[in-house]
């Protein structure tokens, strides 16, 4: 054998136990590894998703009302207007036209007591206003605006803006108090 | 060992001096180290250190329930493995054996482990050059990165940006060899092919951005091959190259399969592209349609949009992240692209020690030896980044072997460089390229000494002068000019572009 020979017998060699040894220690490992206990990862590079604002009740829409188009809710503050205090809640819809999601809308808010009073031109803006048992009327107001999504295959397409009336906190769930959940960020004083 | 029945001491004197000085750098290299594990031993975890911590701490249990035969815990898995698939799992599959024997290891330990591993590699892989290339190579690499304290510092920590950098070294040593195989008209065996492949897709899990590096060398290997060799040798290199890419994938799958199941999507490698892409060159205000959630990351609050749209529509979240990126990009120009490719490239060169600072126990107060640390780092770093400006810009005549190694440095340092043309680039990416222009220090050394002191030859330098090796010469002589005004070109390009109004 040349010393050659040699040395490449000798790398094959060496090629082969390095892998039974590895594989060896991790099998004696994966057996003993039982008994010093779990390592507890934080997972916090992947905070579980919970529900959203509406569906967890948080801050509730008008009585009854429940949306039946894909939405996020992406802002949700109080302002003194006007016509006094009232809530300015944004929603981004997904998959719909303009149309339909102002349809949907409408409906949701009319299968709960709502009439449309007043609806602009192009049709981006609604007004519903429902009578209460007490006298007086809750007024619900929408603004409807397409986003330019270019993708071919759009998935969000548009943002809601909706001018309702203020409702306070309606839910003891701990995580109506996860600004990232209730989307009620510039209000957290 | 032989050296057992000799007085101690005998062995260092048989050492020839290049090697003697090799062991000096080896025990600075390691002393520095040392001394900056006790400077970060007792500071936090820094960033995403910890999605690599978690990720190993739930491969350890995975690893527990399989030694049990017990069911093991998917979810714990999908989420701190997986996670929103943003890395590649190197590092957390190299934490695994930590946190099997140690599951409540805490940070101290936890450096300590990385760096002895780190470490080792390093050594290795130093050694593995000195036997290949030479001492000077070596040498070269035991000052940069090796001397430098912050890539100590590094050394240390959880990202694997580092050790990919030091797996690249390997994969070029490997290229090298490979090289001399192919002028002596031989094709690389099918055991060649395998290690080129799992080193590959090694260096891809602890740094998934070095993906296009390791696709540009692959591809100017398998070129090469077919252009060198004939006949049967041509068809041996072929399936050779057949093979190592079948390694590469065989341990790419269960990353892709098990992620692209996880986030009901196509995942390659990383998620994390649209993304980064958006915050890099798009209207930050726009990465949301819209701002995003105000209180978070500019990683996070995208991420957190993404997945709530996904669970309403039943598109992946990676698809909503693909569209809100491309809405974020809409107004992006050439010019405002070129611009930002300059900042990125200034925070990529600017402040190369800055995560030291956070690395620290307390950052507040800057000791005598932080300010030694700090200062020697940046000295080094930016003495690096202008020896990667002289590699990039500088053709090799020869010897044929240095030609080789300066295209392969060359290919290495421009893959490693477009981060910046692609990514928010950060003081943390030149720990991958820091072996690369270690690398290059040597070779420039050498050229030098090969012109104004033709007695040091070292070894390929001796080159046969047959017609074959003439004109590969010239290719070699041709591809490497070509590389230099591609790098000249885009720089002047990028300038010009983000400079006029």
């Amino acid at each position: 054998m040349s010393s050659g020979d040699v040395r490449r017998a000798l790398r094959e060699r060496s090629a082969t136990w390095p892998v039974v040894l590895v594989a060896g220690v991790f099998v004696v490992m994966a057996v003993a590894g039982q008994s010093f206990g779990r390592a507890e990862p934080t997972g916090s590079y992947r905070p579980p998703l919970v529900a959203d604002t509406l569906r967890l009740g948080c801050y509730p829409l008008p009585d009854g009302v429940t949306l039946d188009f894909p939405y996020v809710v992406r802002s949700d503050s109080d302002a003194v207007t006007a016509a006094g205090e009232r809530r300015l809640l944004v929603l981004h819809w997904s998959l719909l036209d303009l149309d339909q999601v102002r349809e949907r809308l409408r409906e949701a808010f009319t299968r709960s007591g709502f009439e449309v009073t007043g609806r602009s031109a192009s049709g981006t803006e609604l007004v519903m206003t429902r009578s209460e048992p007490g006298g007086g009327s809750t007024r619900a107001a929408a603004r409807f605006t397409m986003l330019d999504n270019r993708s071919p295959d759009p998935i969000v397409r548009g943002v809601v803006e909706l001018d309702l009336p203020v409702v306070a906190l309606s839910s003891g769930n701990a995580d109506c108090a996860n600004p990232f959940v209730t989307k009620r960020f510039a209000q957290d004083r | 060992m032989t050296g057992a029945a000799r007085p101690a001491g005998t062995w260092v004197r048989d050492l020839s001096r290049a090697d003697r000085f090799l062991l000096v750098l080896v025990g600075a290299h390691v002393a520095i180290t040392v001394a900056v594990f006790l400077q970060i031993s007792h500071g936090p975890l820094v960033g995403d250190e910890t999605a690599y911590v978690n990720g190993g701490k739930a491969l350890s249990n995975l690893v527990r329930d399989w030694g049990s035969l017990r069911a093991p815990d998917g979810a714990e898995v999908a989420q701190n493995v997986v996670g929103s698939g943003w890395f590649m799992p190197g590092m957390s599959v190299l934490l695994t054996p930590l946190y099997l024997v140690a599951p409540h290891a805490d940070g101290a330990v936890l450096r300590g482990y990385i760096g002895v591993t780190t470490t080792l590699v390093f050594l290795l892989t130093v050694l593995r050059v000195r036997r290949s290339w030479g001492a000077l190579y070596a040498g070269a690499l035991l000052v940069v990165p090796g001397l430098v304290p912050v890539w100590a510092a590094f050394s240390l920590a959880a990202w694997g940006d580092l050790l990919a950098g030091i797996l690249i070294v390997l994969l070029l040593v490997e290229l090298v060899e490979l090289s001399r195989s192919l002028r002596s008209g031989q094709a690389p065996s099918l055991g060649d092919g395998v290690r080129l492949g799992l080193l590959a897709i090694a260096v891809v899990y602890l740094r998934s951005s070095t993906s296009l590096l390791v696709a540009g060398l692959g591809l100017v290997s398998v070129v090469a091959a077919l252009a060198l060799l004939r006949g049967v040798e041509r068809r041996r290199a072929a399936l050779s190259a057949t093979v190592a890419a079948l390694a590469f994938v065989a341990l790419l799958l269960p990353w892709s399969v098990g992620a692209s199941m996880t986030l009901d999507g196509r995942v390659v490698t990383t998620t994390s592209v649209p993304t980064v892409l958006a915050n890099t060159f798009g209207d930050r205000d726009q990465v949301c349609f819209g701002p995003c959630d105000p209180g978070s990351t500019t990683w996070f609050s995208p991420l957190r949009y993404s997945r709530e749209t996904a669970r309403v529509t039943g598109h992946s979240e990676m698809d909503v992240a693909e569209q809100m990126s491309a809405y974020a990009r809409q107004g992006v120009t050439s010019r405002s692209y070129s611009h930002d490719v300059l900042v990125d490239l200034r925070s990529y060169v600017r402040e190369p020690e800055r995560f030291y600072g956070y690395l620290r126990a307390d950052p507040d107060q800057d000791r005598a030896q932080d300010v030694v640390i700090e200062r020697s780092t940046r000295v080094l770093v930016w003495a690096a980044f202008a020896v990667g400006v002289g590699l990039l810009i500088c053709v090799v005549r020869r010897p044929r072997e240095d030609q080789v190694i300066s295209i392969l440095l060359k290919l290495s340092l421009g893959a490693l460089l477009t981060q910046p043309f692609v990514h928010i680039a950060g003081p943390r990416y030149w720990t991958t390229a820091a072996p690369v222009l270690g690398l290059a220090a040597a070779l420039l050394i050498r050229q030098a000494a090969l012109r104004f002191a033709p007695g040091l030859t070292g070894p390929g330098s001796q080159d046969a002068i047959t017609g074959a090796e003439i004109a590969l010469g010239r290719w070699l002589t041709l591809f490497q000019a070509l590389l230099s005004a591609g790098v000249i070109l885009v720089a002047t390009v990028v300038v010009v572009l983000a400079t006029t109004p």
